[in-house]
């Protein structure tokens, strides 16, 4: 009944030699069992039926209003289509707790919770002043570099005695300093590739430079799971935009037979140029690109490729530089390298790489060039500290050592996850873990619990996620340590008895106690 | 003899979280809770009764008039 997706590599007879880890590509995706989305389904019913007595009670005067109410006058169209839509008054506020909660650390491997609570349901928040001291599972720190202390922090402040915080202008104008062009001869060295230039923000890095790209008269395939900024970036653009099914060749395949044999929509011209954009590491999916397969459709139909690296660089490889590195192939048959500073260097901004040409284009091109403040001197140098660590130039093999960490952590979490029952997506190589909730007030439960028992965890539902698809995300970090894991998979294992989420066809359940933790051990000791 | 008898409670604590979480009711006000437990009370009450006062006689009238 329920059919397992499995994607196992395939072998591709002029490239084996350079496909070292095929035989560990492992993508699963299992399907949703049936009850479980007939009493998700239900559960949203019996919200909404709420929601509406709820509605309907506040727009007649019983309940007062609690949400930010029109401020224009009677007379006036309003000014906002929805103010306030259904979803957010009637489900998203009932469980308001969970999301956005403040800190008060630095979010390292640990993180210090606020304690929030509140006396009207969520519409209003008072802080006990309690800070709750938990493992760190949500931010997306993989290398570890999120810290407050160490070489990193120290050449950060160094470099604001010497430079202070900004240029106060954009790189058009006075804002390339020294440290620019540093970062991105180094970045462009780190990657294999001519050339780099960087950006002050990772979403704007896509929304700003894909219009730099593609214009009008040119097709942008993107898959269905592309991140907004993808997306935001190629509506701006002005091309026409196609979707194919996530990580599906075939039908990547057949969309670019159809555009190529069409042509334009209306006129039947063909295309100027058809760019396709693929992620290196899916953040809601942790599924990884078949990038050796994309590869060769984009050569044999003459397309370009763009692979936004913004979870995968520093976290997937063997030495860290992404799915690049992971698939081992050349670094030029990508046409465009995108990825961000935000994710494993501990840091900000984002860059694009790629051939010289390319790069002078953008430089002229792009819109943060003239519009956007350059990057800001302590941002810079924690990368620029970062980069010398992983690639080893300090002298020390400490990057190396980061990488193996996360490998080994990644490997440890997600196979004691799947052992013991839950439904985990994605990619076994993945430092990103999602394990499915389903049900809206689960959602709430895993959380509350979690933190309860000292793991701060991000669980995600509508609208980042399908509405009946919520899950909880795990994000592994080279700084957490064995017991660290061991803490957060005991409540794991405790939270899911008492909320009832180990929902796997295939896996048997079992409880924590019940694995053979000597095999576990062993793996972790021997990686 | 009281550990059983606390296990047993901690399994129904654990039965109403399992109610509470599958049909939503955990994210919802207390009044909220006693309405629709109220209504699903009523509706399955008056299933039951039904049967037990009619499936007795339903059955029998079957038997009859396929025998």
């Amino acid at each position: 009944m329920t059919a397992a997706k499995k994607s196992k590599k395939t072998d591709m007879k002029n490239k084996s030699s350079k496909l070292s880890v095929s035989d560990q590509f492992h993508e699963e995706f299992e399907e949703t069992p049936t009850w479980t989305a007939v009493i998700t389904v239900l559960g949203y019913a019996i919200l909404s039926l709420l929601g509406w007595l709820r509605d309907f009670l506040r727009n007649i005067g019983i309940e007062n209003k609690k949400t930010s109410q029109d401020p224009n006058p009677k007379n006036f169209v309003p000014l906002y289509q929805s103010y306030e839509c259904f979803y957010t008054r009637n489900l998203y506020t009932r469980i308001r707790d969970v999301f956005n909660q403040p800190i008060a650390s630095v979010a390292g491997a640990t993180v210090d919770v606020m304690e929030r609570i509140s006396d009207d349901f969520n519409w209003t928040f008072k802080f006990t002043g309690k800070k709750l001291p938990s493992i760190n599972l949500g931010s997306y720190n993989y290398l570890g570099f999120a810290e407050n202390s160490g070489p990193c922090s120290e050449q950060a402040i160094k470099s604001i005695e010497k430079y202070g915080l900004t240029t106060c202008s954009t790189r058009h104008e006075l804002g390339t300093q020294k440290y620019m062009i540093e970062l991105e001869d180094l970045m462009a060295k780190y990657l294999n590739v001519e050339d780099c230039i960087a950006f002050g923000m990772g979403f704007a890095t896509n929304a700003l430079n894909i219009p730099a790209l593609a214009g009008k008269g040119d097709l942008i395939l993107s898959d269905r799971l592309n991140h907004t900024s993808l997306i935001l970036g190629a509506r701006l653009s002005g091309a026409v935009i196609r979707t194919f099914n996530h990580n599906d060749i075939k039908d990547l395949e057949f969309q670019l037979r159809n555009a190529i044999i069409h042509g334009q929509p209306r006129t039947c011209r063909p295309w100027k140029k058809i760019l396709i954009i693929v992620e290196g590491v899916y953040s809601m999916e942790g599924s990884l690109c078949k990038l050796p397969e994309i590869i060769e459709i984009k050569k044999k139909y003459k397309a370009y490729l763009y692979v936004d690296e913004a979870h995968s660089i520093g976290a997937i490889g063997s030495r860290g530089r992404g799915v690049v590195d992971y698939w081992n192939v050349d670094p030029d048959d990508i046409d465009i390298h995108m990825g961000t500073f935000t994710k494993s260097f501990g840091s900000a901004g984002g860059y694009i790489a790629g051939k010289k040409s390319l790069i002078d284009h953008i430089r002229i091109y792009t819109h943060s060039g003239c519009y956007s403040l350059s990057m800001s001197a302590p941002v810079v140098y924690q990368i620029i500290s970062a980069l010398s660590i992983i690639m080893g130039l300090d002298g020390t093999n400490d990057g190396q050592k980061r990488i193996q960490q996360l490998a080994c952590n990644v490997r440890y979490f997600r196979r004691q996850l799947v052992d013991m029952g839950f439904i985990v997506y994605g990619n076994d190589n993945s430092p990103v873990v999602p394990v499915m909730i389903f049900m809206p007030a689960k959602i709430a439960a895993v959380n509350r619990e979690m933190l309860k028992r000292g793991c701060a965890v991000v669980t995600v539902g509508f609208p980042a996620t399908l509405l009946t698809e919520s899950r909880v995300r795990f994000c592994i970090s080279a700084g957490h340590t064995k017991e660290m894991l061991d803490h957060a998979l005991k409540a794991m294992d405790e939270v899911g008895h008492l909320v009832s989420l180990r929902y796997s066809n295939r896996n048997h359940s079992r409880r924590w106690n019940e694995l053979n933790r000597a095999n576990y051990d062993n793996e972790y000791i021997s990686c | 003899m009281l550990e059983s008898v606390r296990r047993f409670f901690k399994f129904i604590h654990w039965l109403y979280l399992q109610y509470l979480l599958n049909t939503a009711l955990y994210m919802l006000e207390p009044w909220e809770r006693a309405l629709f437990s109220a209504f699903l009370f009523a509706i399955i009450s008056t299933a039951l009764y039904s049967a037990f006062v009619f499936l007795p006689h339903h059955v029998r009238s079957m038997i009859q008039f396929y025998s």
